[in-house]
């Protein structure tokens, strides 16, 4: 129906869940509209993206230290 | 069971997977190590249940999981203190020292956080499992692992928080 306007109800659930890419075509329209209108959307995407490249930054390169001997299943 | 030496090496490359993930679980390199020693123990005693063709790592993930949880059910554990000298250094030789002291203030910040909600992050965050796999190795449902890992980043945001202190100050304390 041309005119109606369609309110679609954001929560900050739907952005952490944006930020790993859970959502279906149309919910991460929506979440990518909240989040370029709305100061408290865009702050917490900003916050949880820097989140997750601490969280690497902090953990990812422990897959690359050498393995301990006692760990060893083949020689 | 006796492991082929095929599915041995197969375990064996996702060692450095398991480590990661275990080290977020269980903190210290050495109490990680032991989680993980003791997974890969029952990965093997119990690798006939392994289908193959399914995802190995997300099966190991799960023993180890499950691990944690039959500890956790033995002793009430006290909150795991991360000893200083075992936060990660790979960004100190390229990073400014600002960045350094960050990424240890975070780490700190990640360590205060609760088992569920360091777990779940270190699924989804570090190992980039989506929900439904990550549900899985839980045995929890999707919207569980949606609403927890958002309740986890509030818990890391606030804690960040806490920790946050003026740059200058930091500055001064490094320098003197």
């Amino acid at each position: 129906m041309s005119g109606s306007i369609e309110l679609v109800v954001i929560t900050p659930a739907d952005v952490s869940a944006f930020v790993d890419g859970e959502l279906s075509p149309e919910e991460r329209l929506d979440v990518a509209a909240c989040v370029r209108d709305d100061d408290r959307a865009a702050c917490l995407f900003r916050a949880w993206q820097w989140q997750l490249a601490l969280l690497y930054a902090a953990f990812g390169r422990i897959a690359e230290e050498p393995m301990p001997r006692k760990l060893r299943l083949t020689s | 069971m006796r492991l082929s030496r095929d599915d041995a090496k197969a375990i064996e490359a996702e060692i450095p997977y398991l480590r990661r993930y275990a080290r977020a679980l269980a903190g210290g390199r050495d109490a990680a190590d032991d989680l993980v020693q003791d997974g890969l123990e029952r990965a093997i005693a119990r690798f006939d249940q392994f289908r193959p063709g399914t995802n190995l790592r997300a099966w190991l993930f799960t023993i180890l999981h499950n691990l944690r949880c039959d500890q956790h059910r033995r002793v009430v554990r006290r909150p795991v203190e991360i000893p200083i000298e075992d936060a990660p250094l790979q960004a100190s030789t390229r990073a400014s020292q600002a960045d350094a002291l960050h990424l240890s203030d975070f780490r700190r910040a990640f360590d205060r956080l609760s088992e569920p909600h360091r777990e779940v992050l270190a699924l989804v965050g570090i190992e980039g499992l989506d929900y439904q796999r990550a549900a899985t190795i839980l045995g929890v449902e999707v919207g569980t692992v949606k609403s927890r890992v958002f309740r986890a980043r509030e818990s890391l945001r606030h804690e960040q928080l806490m920790l946050e202190r003026p740059a200058t100050s930091r500055a001064l304390r490094v320098a003197a």
